[in-house]
């Protein structure tokens, strides 16, 4: 009997495109491809490959032991539902599907969790099987094949019971309500494949099937987050971040590469202008009323953000902005800042509550990076009394008090600081 | 160019130490228990190395024990004096509680253990210092002192030399007051140096005078130009020491681990050089300093000294060591002016973290707050905007002027930026 380990990756949304579904799912294998890749030392000497088949892709030939590290590079793929670890049977009759459904139970059982780390991945609930009883399973039959003699349900009966008499009811028994081990017979035009568990990946939308954005990546918690949900959504993710070097520190801007790079495992590769924005910040300090630096500060840095968009070809900013949450986060502020900007701004964590940022952030493993210490805008800055309610025609008239000349000479002076940090996976 | 100026953190390893390491590394690399020949000469130049930094203490061999630092040899000496019974008795499970009186300005590395021995049941207690407005900031109260020495004191630890604000610590006066209570009274109260910032800097001997009955005394080899993860302690009874690291046995069972060898051998040469050149060093240190300071003084207004403005190149309590100053930019943050100097190449750090503000500082939750300045009773303005200079003899006095411009540069733009806050 000939059986090959695969992953088998289920797509969910793009199922449901209708003439355009050829070019999302060519998005995506072309996605699993590169996190596959053979250009990747851990793959080697290996060359994975990735087949689009019958409604599912299935992903061989990676190292086997190996496999829980490709499995959860394929499920940080936006576009994947699902990823299963299975077995891959070339013949089809029922006498190897039976064989192979009792060799599975048994490494199973052996295995408890069935040699996955399932619970750090998010599983659809399939307990880890580590109890003296016996384990109760049920066999689930899907013939996608309909030529093959038997009904989904003939077959899920034949491997049940050819399961139950080989390992006896002293370890297995069947339970069809609420099983403990849910095992897959999955009968198809060229092979069977045989799994029980099911990896939850994000969904969304494969990468680069919905235009790009540039982020302002501040270092925050938010931020790395508001990059993650547009891209999930197929977003190309590129980043500006603005720092007020030697008002703040070296490591702060170390600290945006990092989450540039844990950002890079889900968004590819991520291209990161760094700008120091200080000169633009000493003249609105000298000039400009001390309560409205921070609304003042970040009309300039949308407007610069604007300008690299648009030379990088980004149709979109977006924001880790989040209402009410800081002063210049209330409603008003947040619309006099929306007014710098010519291009439209993305503010996808707007609505959304801090917990639920944050418990995103962890998941994403963005958290950590951002929770360390370092000033992502300097204090020095800060105004002790901002002002929560600015008025448009207020904050236009205190940027009168430099002139438009000026801030447009400021920015161009901010735009010549510019560095390059290319995150990469 | 560069001009580091951060010698109180770490510093330049000399050649001489870079080479000798370098020889044990390629040459001497088998070990020192080994039987052979090859191992017979790695012993040997543990065996030198141990011998010169005994004699640059005025003590012998056995009194030296190496560490991986000035942390462990810290932890070692206080964890010994409350599970030992070379203390108040008790043996290896903690007996009656006990005592320790430390200094309010101690390191993280003493006072940190020392709240690790508070939560296994031991007393400490924080002897006072002198406040900022004194004449010896951060000098420990010696009266105060005397009075804490209850029946229950086990141990007394004490930094020589802040490594904040350079301040000197009188160890030789504490060392007497702590012997005659001993004597008095029958105890048996045992007195720890961190000699951190101090050794091969300022003299110690432990052969002399009211230093003879200091018990233990902290050394760590890279502030010394020296390589990093060497150390030692010196025990005057090093056989009462209680072992915190087991297994074969080297450092006479006291501190088990293949002997780092290297970096030995590289504190043998430092300590060496330092016997050699110490009052020559000194003296270079403090006209570095001097310059330093009074360029400062004449060029930025707003200036607060929170180091001993005199420093002693003998010792004298109450004085800076000639190798620390630290100085507060009213109206600016240390934290912007490091970064705005290592622009200019200039390496220097803030006296005090952010964190070390008052309303956190001495709490001991916080990793950063020392709260040496929050101890003096530094007010936040003149924490927030405070540099500590660490100077060494690889400084040149001439550097100094390139260091005072720009400095006076950054704190005029700050003070201009930052004016409303």
């Amino acid at each position: 009997m000939d059986i090959q380990n695969v992953l088998i990756v289920r797509y969910g949304e793009i199922a449901l495109k209708g003439m355009n579904r050829p070019y999302f799912e060519k998005a995506l294998i072309r996605r699993l491809r590169r996190v596959i890749g053979s250009g990747d030392a851990a793959a080697r000497p290996f060359a994975p490959t990735v087949e689009n088949a019958e409604g599912l892709i299935i992903v061989r030939g990676y190292p086997q032991d190996k496999e829980l590290t490709f499995a959860k590079r394929l499920l940080r793929v936006f576009g994947v539902a699902s990823v299963s670890p299975a077995w891959e049977l070339a013949s089809r009759n029922q006498e190897d599907v039976n064989e192979a459904a009792v060799a599975w139970m048994e490494r199973r059982l052996d295995d408890g969790a069935g040699g996955l780390d399932a619970g750090s991945l998010g599983t659809d609930g399939s307990a880890t099987v580590c109890t003296d009883r016996p384990h109760t399973f049920k066999v689930f039959g899907k013939r996608a094949d309909k030529s093959w003699p038997l009904t989904s349900p003939e077959i899920a009966a034949l491997t049940g019971e050819a399961v139950l008499e080989a390992l006896g009811e002293s370890r297995v028994k069947v339970d069809v309500s609420d099983p403990e081990i849910r095992l897959y017979v999955h009968l198809r035009r060229k092979n069977v494949l045989v799994y029980d568990d099911m990896l939850k990946g994000f969904g969304g939308l494969p990468l680069g099937t919905n235009g790009k954005g540039l982020v302002l990546l501040s270092g925050g918690i938010d931020s790395p987050v508001a990059a993650w949900m547009m891209a999930k959504r197929g977003m190309t993710i590129e980043a500006v971040h603005f720092h007020s070097y030697p008002y703040t520190s070296k490591r702060a801007e170390e600290k945006v590469k990092d989450l540039a790079d844990v950002l890079a495992s889900y968004c590819g590769r991520i291209k990161v202008h760094m700008l120091n924005i200080l000169p633009a910040q000493e003249a609105l300090a000298e000039a400009c009323p001390e309560e409205e630096m921070t609304v003042l500060v970040r009309r300039v840095m949308v407007r610069i953000a604007s300008r690299v968009a648009e030379r990088e070809g980004c149709a979109f900013l977006i924001t880790g902005e989040n209402l009410g949450q800081v002063a210049s986060q209330t409603a008003e502020g947040i619309a006099v800042t929306d007014r710098a900007s010519p291009l439209p701004v993305l503010r996808p964590l707007i609505a959304m509550d801090k917990v639920d940022i944050m418990d995103r952030a962890r998941e994403i493993e963005t958290y950590e990076i951002s929770i360390q210490p370092y000033e992502d805008c300097c204090t020095v800055f800060l105004p002790k009394h901002p002002v929560t309610r600015p008025a448009a025609a207020a904050i236009e008239a205190s940027e009168g008090l430099l002139g438009q000349d000026r801030i447009a000479a400021l920015e161009d002076e901010v735009m010549e600081t510019e560095e390059v940090y290319v995150a990469n996976v | 160019m560069r001009i580091y100026l951060d010698n109180c953190a770490s510093t330049q390893v000399s050649s001489e130490a870079a080479k000798a390491i370098y020889f044990a590394m390629t040459e001497n690399y088998a070990n020192p228990s080994a039987l052979h020949l090859a191992g017979q000469e790695a012993e040997r130049l543990v065996k030198q190395a141990r011998h010169q930094i005994a004699f640059s203490i005025g003590t012998k061999s056995g009194n030296i024990i190496f560490t991986s630092g000035g942390t462990e040899a810290n932890n070692l000496a206080l964890f010994s004096c409350f599970y030992s019974d070379s203390c108040d008795g008790g043996g290896d499970i903690p007996g009656k509680p006990k005592a320790l009186l430390i200094s309010a300005v101690e390191h993280p590395a003493v006072y940190a253990a020392a709240d690790a021995l508070a939560r296994r049941g031991a007393r400490v207690e924080r002897i006072p210092v002198f406040g900022a407005d004194t004449d010896f900031p951060g000098m420990v109260d010696v009266s105060a002192f005397r009075a804490m020495l209850a029946d229950d004191v086990s141990l007394v630890s004490v930094l020589h030399v802040s490594n904040e604000i350079g301040t000197i610590q009188p160890i030789e006066e504490l060392s007497r007051i702590v012997s005659l209570h001993n004597s008095e009274n029958g105890a048996n109260i045992r007195l720890h140096v961190d000699a951190a910032q101090s050794y091969g800097k300022l003299g110690i001997d432990v052969d002399n005078g009211d230093l003879r009955r200091v018990d233990f005394v902290s050394m760590s080899a890279h502030k010394l130009h020296g390589p990093k993860g060497i150390g030692a302690l010196y025990a005057a009874s090093p056989a009462k020491l209680h072992p915190m690291v087991f297994g074969g046995g080297q450092e006479g069972g006291v501190r088990s681990g293949t002997e780092n060898v290297p970096g030995i051998v590289g504190f043998g040469a430092c300590a060496r050089i330092a016997s050699a050149e110490i009052v020559a060093h000194a003296k270079h240190a403090n006209t570095c300093r001097r310059r330093l300071l009074d360029g400062i003084k004449a060029e930025i207004p707003h200036v607060h000294i929170n180091s001993p403005e005199d420093a002693s190149i003998t010792g004298k309590p109450g004085c800076s060591s000639p190798y620390i100053l630290s100085l507060s930019f009213l109206g600016t943050r240390g934290e912007v002016l490091v970064h705005e100097l290592e622009k200019s190449g200039i390496f220097v750090s803030t006296g005090a973290a952010c964190a070390t503000l008052s309303k956190n500082a001495g709490s001991g939750k916080n990793g950063n707050a020392s709260g040496v300045l929050a101890a003096v009773g530094a007010s936040d303005e003149v924490m927030e905007g405070t540099l500590r200079f660490g100077i060494s003899w690889t400084n040149v006095p001439d550097e100094m002027d390139f260091v005072i411009d720009r400095l006076k540069k950054a704190v005029t733009r700050f003070r201009r930026t930052g004016s409303y806050r």
